[in-house]
């Protein structure tokens, strides 16, 4: 159906350009075998044992058994390897790019192509963003294979079902959707299977191109996707009933569905004794609400209510600020601001120059401003509280969503005094009850209120006591253990 | 909704946010003891106020970042005018910073303010909106300005002294609450009658000082100083309302030989009123769990006997005491414990015939009867 030529001329002319591609000549029983390949994405080593070698030892044989090397190939008895036929040079050169080796036959005019991807890939490491104390410290890799090695190291089960998606047409990128039969609501696996067919994108470059497109148009800052790097993580939500989405490329995965107290939980809270965990969590939520919320009660507090506050204390807020030349709300505003490009530059400093700037970071803002009157010493510490409050939030996007909310709080609180955050508070709550993460209520069990799932929100029972499933992510196979 | 139009209606909102007319913290003076005093010319009133001065507290803590060093950190400022809010406006006039009455605590009254009635200055700040009607009220010897001339030992100005004195219950701790209620019922109210006096304290070279203390309590009714009582009595009056904190009590017997010194803890009161042949008959039954400081027995007597013989005593003192009291206030024709609005309570008729005499009513008409249980504890720390 083609041809102006061989398809081996067609394939040269697609190649034009591409200039790291090895060939290799072969002249097998007087036909010409062409093998190539791009050397840096495929198993060198393979490539030779099994088809390089053969080939050769092939071409060597100075018998000629006048078997077909197409039937040949076709039962496998010559290279030991699953094969497929090209349909055409585009498909072959398709396949090329994506590390698979082309065997030209010459006397058939057929293109075989074997599978020997191999990328460079980095270690399984420790996990950088989620650490805990004790318990398992892997995390994922870039690569998708290393990733499903280390989530199906934690459930061996034929009911871990994985299904495959490329998206992407230029980055052609590889998609699980990783869910545990029985345990999961399926009308999720289809949603997901639904939009993972419709996506069309150039490329697919991270986890949350995918997660932007499943969004489904949720306008709020609040993430509605959960990612992790802990294959611990992904073991325990699926067991719980949720979905997780793998993509080769980035070390995340993502699980869906989602709620506020999961987003808050760490992994750590299971591997310790459930009394420490459990202050811990309460802690972790008081901060929680702290980095939403200190800032823009100081300036309404001290702005417009100073009756509210104890009388000493007030002496000392009000001596601090004499002399100030701002007023609370604009203190607020250039602190925040300030803190806030002092985190941003923190994380793009290259190594050798961080712990300098930390420390001029830390002199200036903290002692500078002070004595020179600029801001005044309750607002510094009111500042640091809420910046260290915000880290304390396990999932980053999270602590993001808080973040950014505290600002029109700030301003709300500055112009309008306690009424305003109260309704701001208000108005951010009532959002946040009405999302839904696929089907479940972002602020489950809390609203609608389900008190057995209390076992693990504010505090994290004993294991044995935690005999039910979370309602939460499905209603199947409620009960966790003892299920005889 | 498009985006636009949600946007528009929220413009209104900018209109209600008031950042306009904010007032900054330091932008404001907090006045934390207001004194009223009768002014020089009849008929006008003479204000001061006390108040904190943030810079100078600030400058104490940073060494070298200006400020002059060894003044007062506190201010006190005094104007007169024909009302109270004309003498405020007059205050407000003067100053740099708004005044703000959220965090007042402590109201003295002069004397001669008092005994032409303190009505006005009740409603006045009835109708303040930020000034806690919780505050505690007092009663000076003469003029109130002379208090607010105390030197402040332990605390940071003298404002705080007072309140801190009321917060200790050790007479009484009256607030305008309780005046506001007293005046609108008819009856009367107690407040602690304060003494100033000098004295050489050695903290401040051995200088001597302005030093004010409670001496006694002043009696009002409606709202109109009555009366004094001395400290004795007031004490057991103070018991009588019920809200004292610890009282020590000293008795003698065997002719002045033998003494012993009792701190009760625990103090209660309690009023009943009956009727009989209508005419009310109130029960004040008073209520003591003490423990035993100190004694000196003359005769040596063992510990039951004696312990029998210091209830006795105590019972004959405390309820002497309060007789007393209560015989002064009646001669005094101020009902200060405000037994009418026990009667009110239990006979709301009666209480409507006779509310408007209730002043001669309770000079002559009522009977008062007291009761006394006092309980001594730990005796001894032997076995």
């Amino acid at each position: 159906m083609d041809t102006e030529g061989t398809q081996l001329e067609q394939i040269n002319e697609l190649l034009a350009a591409i200039e790291d591609v090895n060939k290799m000549s072969f002249v097998i029983h007087g036909h010409t075998c062409v093998l190539i390949y791009i050397e840096s994405i495929i198993n060198m080593q393979t490539l030779h044992q099994r088809i390089a070698d053969v080939l050769i030892k092939e071409a060597a044989a100075s018998e000629s058994s006048e078997d077909n090397i197409v039937s040949m190939l076709n039962k496998g008895m010559l290279i030991p390897m699953p094969s497929t036929v090209a349909k055409s040079a585009e498909d072959a050169v398709d396949h090329l790019v994506r590390g698979e080796v082309l065997l030209y036959l010459s006397e058939s005019d057929k293109i075989f192509m074997f599978n020997l991807v191999k990328y460079k890939k980095r270690a399984v490491s420790e996990s950088k963003n989620e650490l805990v104390v004790i318990g398992p410290q892997e995390a994922f890799i870039e690569d998708i294979n290393s990733n499903l090695s280390l989530l199906r190291h934690k459930i061996k089960h034929p009911d871990l079902k994985t299904i495959r998606y490329e998206a992407g047409k230029y980055t052609k990128t590889v998609i699980y959707i990783v869910y545990i039969e029985g345990l999961c609501e399926p009308d999720i696996v289809r949603d997901l299977d639904q939009e993972m067919r419709n996506m069309d994108l150039d490329g697919v470059l991270g986890i949350s191109y995918t997660s932007e497109q499943t969004k489904k148009g949720n306008q709020t800052p609040f993430p509605q996707f959960q990612y992790t790097e802990r294959p611990d993580s992904v073991a325990a939500s699926l067991l719980e009933g949720r979905v997780g989405i793998m993509q080769d490329g980035t070390p995340s995965a993502l699980l869906v569905p989602v709620t506020l107290f999961s987003l808050m939980q760490s992994s750590e809270d299971y591997y310790q004794s459930f009394m420490s965990a459990s202050w811990i969590r309460m802690v972790r939520l008081l901060f929680a609400v702290i980095s939403m919320l200190l800032p823009s009660l100081y300036v309404a507090i001290t702005t417009f209510q100073p009756e509210m506050i104890p009388t000493d204390l007030l002496l000392t807020f009000a001596a601090a600020r004499e002399n100030i030349p701002f007023s609370a709300l604009t203190e607020a505003l250039i602190m925040e601001l300030t803190f806030e490009g002092l985190r941003e530059a923190g994380t793009r400093i290259p190594k050798p120059v961080g712990q300098t700037i930390s420390i001029i970071g830390a002199i200036v803002i903290g002692q500078a401003a002070v004595q020179a009157g600029i801001v005044s010493a309750p607002m510094v510490i009111v500042v640091s509280i809420t910046g260290i409050a915000s880290y304390i939030i396990p999932h980053y996007e999270l602590g993001l969503a808080l973040r950014l909310l505290r600002f029109p709080l700030l301003i709300l609180g500055g112009t309008t005094g306690l009424i305003g955050v109260f309704i701001g508070t208000f108005v951010v709550f009532g959002h946040l009850v009405s999302l839904k993460s696929f089907g479940t209520p972002y602020m489950q069990p809390i609203a609608p209120l389900i008190l057995k799932d209390w076992k693990d929100v504010f505090v994290r029972v004993p294991s044995p006591t935690m005999k039910s499933r979370s309602s939460a992510y499905t209603s199947r196979d409620p009960r966790r253990q003892n299920s005889t | 909704m498009s985006t636009v139009r949600r946007l528009l209606l929220l413009l209104p909102f900018l209109l209600l946010t008031g950042c306009w007319s904010k007032v900054e913290i330091d932008e404001q003076i907090f006045v934390f003891a207001i004194y009223v005093d009768k002014g020089d010319k009849p008929g006008t009133v003479k204000l001061t106020i006390s108040s904190p001065l943030p810079n100078r507290m600030m400058s104490g803590q940073q060494a070298g970042s200006g400020g002059s060093g060894g003044g007062k950190p506190y201010a006190i400022i005094s104007k007169t005018g024909d009302t109270i809010p004309d003498a405020f406006m007059d205050l407000q006039k003067d100053l740099t910073r708004r005044l703000n009455f959220g965090h007042t605590r402590e109201i003295i009254v002069g004397r001669d303010y008092a005994e032409e009635g303190i009505g006005d200055l009740l409603d006045w700040i009835r109708m303040e909106p930020a000034f806690h009607i919780s505050s505690f009220l007092g009663t000076a010897p003469g003029k109130a300005r002379e208090v607010a001339d105390l030197i402040p030992l332990y605390e940071q100005m003298p404002a705080e002294v007072l309140r801190k004195m009321n917060l200790q219950h050790v007479m009484f701790s009256t607030t305008v609450r309780d005046c506001l209620i007293a005046n609108s019922s008819k009856v009367g109210f107690v407040t602690n009658y304060m003494l100033v006096g000098t004295q050489p304290t050695p903290s401040e070279n051995g200088k001597s000082e302005e030093w004010v203390g409670i001496r006694g309590a002043a009696l009002y009714q409606h709202d109109k100083f009555k009366g004094t009582l001395e400290a004795e009595e007031a004490r057991a009056l103070a018991w009588a309302t019920g809200r004292l904190d610890r009282l020590a009590y000293t008795v003698y017997w065997d002719k002045g030989d033998s003494r012993a010194s009792v701190l009760f803890t625990d103090l209660k009161a309690t009023k009943k009123v009956t009727l009989s042949d209508g005419t009310p008959r109130y029960t004040i039954t008073l209520t003591g769990f003490g423990d035993l400081l100190y004694k000196k027995d003359s005769k040596q007597r063992d510990e039951t006997e004696l312990n029998s013989i210091i209830t006795t005593q105590l019972n004959a003192k405390v309820k002497l005491d309060l007789e007393r009291a209560l015989h002064q206030t009646r001669q005094l024709g101020s009902d200060a414990l405000g037994l009418g609005l026990l009667l009110e309570w239990k006979y709301p008729g009666l209480w409507e015939r006779i509310r408007e005499d209730w002043t001669d009513y309770y000079k002559d008409k009522v009977e008062i009867e007291v009761k006394t249980t006092m309980n001594v504890r730990y005796l001894t720390n032997k076995p």
